[in-house]
C-alpha cells in the first residue's frame, strides 16, 4: 500500500539532487567557469550521486515488509535469468529434504517409537527358555501362562493370546478372518479402550461367553460402520457370537509384522478348555505379555516370574529320552526391542543412505552456488562500485540464498508428505510396523536448517568475496587468485559427492545382488503353472476326521479335468510359515550327548500333493493312492533330515516315529527323501520336515490322541492345483469347486505359487527399491555436479584452449586433457568412496543374502558404472570445448 | 592543511541545518551554500551529506517541505523547521554547549603544581 507513495517520495529525492546540481553549474557557469568543467566541479563538490541518493531514500524504507518485498522481487528476478540453475539448486535442496525427512521419521516411529499403546516402556513379553527345545525364548505353555497371572507381584496386569481363524459367513460371501484369543485382561496390559462398547470381563473369558470383539477394519467392512453394530450377532465357524465393542481405528494387536502377517480383525475370549489348562511342559502355544507396575525393573519381572516357574519345574516328574530332568526359566523381555528389532538394520541402513544423499545435495548447492556466485563477480563488483553498501549486498545475496532454501523447504516438505506415505503404501507385511511413520517436524526441521545453512554459506562466500576484492581487479575478469581457490573448493566438493554416491551404490549394489540370488534360491518346489488356497473346515459342521477327509477327497475328485492335471491337499504350505513341529525319534541314529529333542515339522499330504507343489524328488518315491488307511505306515522326509540323522547313508528304508525313544507308537517307514522345502522365507533354512499320508495320520498316533490330533491337523488344509490352464482359470475353478461342495467355506489365500514367491521376497525387493532409488537420485546428483565443474573449467580455459588449437593441437587432444581433468576427480572419489563403502559395507550385512558384504563383483561394477558415467559427462563439455573458434577465444574480453 | 574540513561530529549537521532553517526557509543548494559561506568555508561540507540528513529530519518531523518555484524560476524544495524542530535544536544547542565547556576545561591551560 505504501509502495506507490514511496515511488513518488524517491522521484522527489531524484529531482531535488537533479535541480541542486543544476543550480550549482548555473552558478558556476555565471561566474565564468566553461560549463563542462562546472559539470565536474559540481559533481566533485556533491559527492557520489549514486550513493547519496541510495542513502537519502534507504532514510525511508523502515517497513520491513516492503523493504523485503524489493529484495524478494530482485532475488526472483535473478532466478528468472538463470532458471537453470534455480531449478538445479531448488530440485536438488527439496529432494535432500524429502528423503531425509521421510526416512528419518519412519527411522524415529520405528526405532524410538514402535509401540502405540500408553507406557510402553513398561510392556514385557513372557517367554520360556526350554534346553531340551531350543536355547532361544519360546511362548508359553497355557498352565503356566494362568500361574505367571495368578501369582506374580510385579506387574499391573497379565494377559494372554494365541493366533486363530475363523470363518466369518453370514448374508455376504464367507471370509476367512484373523482373530485371537484373548484373556480379559489382555486389554488391560495394553492400556487401549474399545472406541464402541466395551471388551470381555473376567466371569465372561472363564464362562466361555460366546461374544468377540471386532476391529475397526471389519467393522468398516463387514457392517458399513454401522454405529448399531453392539449386541449384533456374527457367525463365526457358523456359530453364533454377539459383537460387544470395536476396538479404534489405529489398534493393531497381536502386531503385524511381528506376530502376524494379516491384520487381526477380531478378538473372542481365550477360554482356556480343561485340556489346555492341564497340558503342562506341553503346547509351547500362547503367547504372555505383562505390564510392569510403575518402578519395577525388567530383572525384577523376570526374577518374578522365574521364582513362578522354578516351582513348577519342582513339581514336574522326570522326563526324557537321555535320562535327562526337564527344566525351564522364564524371562521377561522388554517388548519394544522385540518389535524394532526386526527392522532396525534396515532402518540403519536407509538412515544412512539418506544422511548421504542430504549431504550430496548440500554439497551439489554448494558447488552450484560457488559457480554462480563466481560468475556474478563482476556484477557484485559493479553493483558495490555503483555505490551500493557492503551491507546491502550482503542482504541481497543472504535473501536469494534463503527463498532458494524456502522453496527447496516447501518443496520438500510436500516430498517428505508424500515419500512417507508411498513408503508405509508399499510396505511389505514384515516391515508393517513402519506404516505408523508421520511426518517428524524435527527432522524436517533439521534437513531445513541443514540445507538453509549450507545456501547462506556457499551464497554468500563467492559474494562477499566480489564486494570486497579490489573492486578494479574484479571488473576486471581474468582469473585471480581467488577464483583459483574456488576452483579447487569446488572440485573438492566433487570428489567428496563422487565418493558418497560411490558408497550408496555400492550398498543399492549389495541389496540388488541379494534380491538376484534370492529369487534364484530354490524354495524347493516350483512355482509355476500352480495355484494353491487354504481351506479351514468349521467344527460345527465338520465334526469327525471323517468328514472332513470326505470332503476334502470330492474337492481333489471334482478339482481334476478343465486343464488341472493334479490337486492335491497339505496341512503345510511351503513359505507360508505355518508349520506344525513334533518330537520325533529317528531308527538306528545314536544321539550325541547333551542333545535335546529332536523336532520336524509334520505335514499330512494326499498322494498327489507333493507332485502337485512340484517338490523334487532326490530318492525313492512319492506318495501313491496306495498308500491309504488299509497299506503300511509310510513316511517322506526332507533332505536335511535325511543329512543330518542319517548322514552318509541312504535314508530310504529306515524309519521314524513319533516321539521319544522309548515312545511305543508305530514305526513308518522312509519311502522317499525331497528336496527341502522352506517354510518360512527363501532366506529360511531349509525346513526338517515328515510327510505323512492324509489318511495314515491315526497310524503312528496313540490311540487316546489321535482323534483329536486328527481332526486339529485336518481342519485347515492348503488345496494346491497344477495344470496346463491360465493361473485365473485355475483360481476360478478352484473356487467355484469349494462352493459346489460347501456354499458357506471361505477360500482364503487363492493365489498362484509365483505370488507367494514374490510376496516372500518382498521385504528384500522394498530394501533394493529404497536404496535403488537414493543411490540412483545420488549418482545424478555427483553426475551433475562433475558435469558442472568440468563445463565451468572448459568456458573459464576458453582462451588457453584456444591458444592450444591455435597452436595446432588436434581436435582429439583437447578432448582428451579435459575428458582426464574429469576422470582425474572422479578417479580420486571412487577411491575414496572405495575405502569408505568397504569400511562401511558390513553394517549391511543382516540385510544381504548370499553375498558377502565386500563383494569384489559389487565393488568392480559399481566402480566401472560410476567411471564410465563420469567420463560421459566430462565428454559433452570436451566436446564443446574442441568447437571453441581459437580466433574469437583470443579476442574476447 | 586540510584539518579544517575534517569530518564532523554525528549531529553538528542537523544542528546547523535546523538552525539555518530556524531563520528562514530555504531550499538544499541554498543552504550548502549558507552553511559553507557562515562557516567561511572552514567546514568543507560534501553537499550531498546533506540530503539524506534531510530525509532523516524530515522523516522525524523537524522539518517540513514544500515545493515552491524560487526567485530564479526553478522547482525548488524548500525546507521549513517545525515547532518540535526547534525545541530539538533549543536541547541540541544546549546539550552542545555543556559539552564544549567540558571539552574546554580538559583542554585548557594546566597549572603543573596542581598535579
Amino acid at each position: 500500500m505504501k509502495l506507490p507513495w514511496r515511488r513518488t517520495h524517491d522521484e522527489e529525492i531524484a529531482e531535488e539532487i537533479r535541480q541542486h546540481l543544476q543550480e550549482a553549474v548555473d552558478d558556476l557557469v555565471a561566474r565564468g567557469m566553461p560549463r563542462r568543467d562546472a559539470e565536474a566541479s559540481a559533481r566533485r563538490q556533491f559527492g557520489n550521486v549514486a550513493l547519496i541518493e541510495e542513502r537519502s531514500r534507504e532514510v525511508w524504507r523502515w517497513t520491513l515488509a516492503s523493504d523485503l518485498a524489493a529484495d524478494v522481487r530482485y532475488a526472483l528476478r535473478q532466478f528468472r535469468r538463470a532458471p537453470a540453475f534455480a531449478a538445479a539448486a531448488v530440485a536438488t535442496l527439496a529432494i535432500g529434504i524429502g528423503a531425509t525427512t521421510a526416512i528419518f521419521s519412519v527411522a524415529d516411529a520405528a526405532l524410538f517409537n514402535p509401540l502405540p499403546f500408553p507406557h510402553p516402556d513398561r510392556l514385557v513379553t513372557l517367554n520360556e527358555i526350554v534346553p531340551l527345545i531350543a536355547d532361544r525364548p519360546i511362548r508359553l505353555p497355557a498352565p503356566d501362562l494362568i500361574d505367571y497371572e495368578s501369582r506374580s507381584r510385579v506387574f499391573d496386569a497379565v494377559g494372554g493370546w494365541t493366533p486363530r481363524t475363523f470363518e466369518l459367513s453370514g448374508d455376504r460371501e464367507s471370509e476367512r478372518v484373523q482373530a485371537a484369543r484373548a484373556t480379559s485382561s489382555l486389554f488391560d496390559v495394553l492400556g487401549i479402550r474399545p472406541a464402541l462398547g466395551r471388551t470381555f470381563t473376567a466371569a465372561e473369558d472363564r464362562d466361555a461367553v460366546a461374544i468377540c470383539v471386532i476391529s475397526d477394519g471389519l467393522w468398516r467392512r463387514w457392517f458399513g460402520a454401522d454405529a448399531a453394530v453392539l449386541g449384533r450377532t456374527i457367525h463365526l465357524d457358523r456359530q453364533p457370537y454377539r459383537v460387544i465393542g470395536v476396538m479404534p481405528r489405529d489398534f493393531a494387536y497381536p502386531l503385524r509384522g511381528t506376530d502376524s502377517d494379516a491384520p487381526t480383525d477380531l478378538w473372542v475370549p481365550m477360554s482356556f478348555t480343561p485340556n489346555e489348562r492341564n497340558a503342562r511342559a506341553d503346547n509351547w502355544d500362547y503367547n504372555g505379555v505383562a505390564r510392569m507396575k510403575a518402578g519395577v525393573t525388567v530383572a525384577q519381572a523376570t526374577a518374578d516370574v522365574d521364582a513362578i516357574a522354578q516351582n513348577i519345574v519342582r513339581d514336574l516328574s522326570p522326563d526324557g529320552d537321555h535320562g535327562q530332568r526337564f527344566t525351564f526359566t522364564a524371562i521377561a523381555r522388554p517388548l519394544a526391542p522385540q518389535i524394532s528389532g526386526r527392522v532396525r538394520p534396515l532402518v540403519l541402513a536407509l538412515s544412512g543412505a539418506v544422511a548421504c544423499l542430504l549431504l550430496i545435495a548440500c554439497v551439489n548447492v554448494a558447488n552450484l552456488l560457488l559457480a554462480r556466485g563466481a560468475h556474478r563477480r563482476r556484477e557484485m563488483a559493479v553493483r558495490a562500485a555503483l555505490g551500493a553498501g557492503r551491507g546491502r549486498l550482503l542482504r541481497q545475496l543472504m535473501t536469494e540464498a534463503l527463498l532458494l532454501s524456502l522453496m527447496s523447504a516447501g518443496i520438500g516438505a510436500v516430498l517428505a508428505w508424500w515419500t512417507t506415505s508411498a513408503i508405509a503404501g508399499i510396505l511389505p507385511s514384515r516391515f508393517a510396523l513402519l506404516a505408523n511413520a508421520h511426518v517428524n517436524t524435527t527432522a524436517l526441521g533439521f534437513a531445513i536448517g541443514l540445507s538453509l545453512c549450507t545456501a547462506v554459506v556457499a551464497g554468500i562466500i563467492p559474494g562477499l568475496a566480489g564486494a570486497s576484492a579490489g573492486r578494479a581487479a574484479s571488473l576486471n575478469v581474468r582469473a585471480d587468485a581467488g577464483s583459483i581457490a574456488l576452483r579447487r573448493l569446488r572440485s573438492a566438493l566433487v570428489v567428496v559427492e563422487i565418493a558418497l554416491a560411490l558408497v550408496l551404490l555400492v550398498g543399492a549394489g549389495l541389496l540388488v545382488r541379494t534380491f538376484q540370488d534370492l529369487l534364484q534360491t530354490s524354495a524347493g518346489f516350483e512355482p509355476e503353472n500352480a495355484v494353491a488356497a487354504s481351506v479351514s473346515l468349521p467344527p460345527s459342521q465338520y465334526a469327525t476326521a471323517q468328514s472332513e477327509r470326505q470332503l476334502y477327497r470330492q474337492l481333489v475328485e471334482r478339482l481334476h479335468g478343465g486343464g488341472i492335471e493334479v490337486a492335491g491337499i497339505g496341512s503345510t504350505l511351503p513359505l507360508s510359515g505355518r508349520r506344525s513341529e513334533r518330537v520325533f525319534w529317528p531308527d538306528e541314529y545314536v544321539a550325541p550327548p547333551g542333545a535335546g529333542y529332536n523336532i520336524a515339522g509334520l505335514s499330512a499330504v494326499s498322494p498327489e500333493y507333493l507332485q502337485a507343489i512340484g517338490a523334487t524328488l532326490r530318492s525313492g518315491r512319492l506318495f501313491t493312492p496306495q498308500d491309504d488307511a488299509s497299506g503300511a505306515p509310510v513316511a517322506i522326509v526332507s533332505a536335511s533330515l535325511a543329512r543330518q540323522y542319517w548322514p552318509g547313508r541312504d535314508a530310504v528304508g529306515r524309519r521314524v516315529k513319533w516321539g521319544g525313544r522309548d515312545g511305543t507308537r508305530d514305526w513308518m517307514q522312509v519311502v522317499g527323501v525331497i528336496a527341502d522345502l522352506k517354510q518360512d522365507s527363501l532366506d529360511s533354512p531349509g525346513a526338517i520336515q515328515i510327510f505323512v499320508p492324509v489318511d495314515q495320520l491315526e497310524h503312528s498316533m496313540e490311540a487316546s490322541e489321535s482323534g483329536a490330533f486328527t481332526a486339529g491337523q485336518l481342519r485347515a488344509m492348503y488345496v494346491v492345483v497344477r495344470g496346463h490352464v491360465s493361473e485365473a482359470a485355475m483360481i476360478a475353478r478352484l473356487r467355484d469347486t469349494v462352493r459346489s461342495l460347501d456354499g458357506s467355506l471361505a477360500v482364503a489365500g487363492l493365489a498362484p505359487l509365483t505370488d507367494t514367491v514374490a510376496a516372500s521376497a518382498a521385504p528384500q525387493r522394498f530394501n533394493m527399491v529404497l536404496m535403488g532409488s537414493f543411490a540412483a537420485m545420488a549418482l545424478v546428483l555427483a553426475i551433475v555436479g562433475l558435469y558442472g565443474l568440468i563445463s565451468y573449467s572448459v568456458a573459464q580455459r576458453a582462451r588457453e584452449i584456444g591458444v592450444r588449437m591455435a597452436m595446432g593441437a588436434a581436435a582429439g587432444t583437447v578432448t582428451r586433457m579435459v575428458v582426464k581433468e574429469g576422470l582425474a576427480l572422479a578417479a580420486m572419489g571412487t577411491l575414496i568412496g572405495a575405502a569408505a563403502a568397504a569400511a562401511l559395507a558390513p553394517a549391511l550385512r543382516a540385510l544381504l543374502y548370499g553375498v558377502q558384504p565386500v563383494d569384489a563383483a559389487t565393488f568392480g561394477v559399481v566402480i566401472a558404472v560410476l567411471l564410465t558415467v563420469a567420463a560421459a559427462a566430462s565428454y559433452v563439455p570436451a566436446r564443446r570445448a574442441t568447437a571453441i573458434d581459437p580466433a574469437s577465444a583470443l579476442r574476447s574480453e | 592543511m586540510k584539518d579544517t574540513s575534517r569530518d564532523l561530529f554525528p549531529g553538528a549537521l542537523e544542528m546547523m541545518v535546523l538552525r539555518t532553517v530556524a531563520m528562514q526557509p530555504l531550499h538544499g543548494y541554498a543552504l550548502a551554500q549558507h552553511i559553507q559561506r557562515t562557516s567561511n568555508d572552514l567546514l568543507a561540507v560534501e553537499e550531498g551529506s546533506l540530503y539524506p540528513a534531510l530525509q532523516r529530519m524530515l522523516k522525524a518531523r523537524l522539518l517540513k517541505a514544500e515545493w515552491r518555484v524560487s526567485s530564479t524560476g526553478r522547482r525548488v524544495r524548500v525546507y521549513e523547521i517545525t515547532p518540535e524542530g526547534r525545541d530539538h535544536l533549543h536541547r541540541e544547542v544546549s546539550r552542545f554547549e555543556r559539552m564544549l565547556e567540558g571539552i574546554r576545561l580538559v583542554l585548557g591551560p594546566v597549572d603543573p603544581a596542581t598535579r
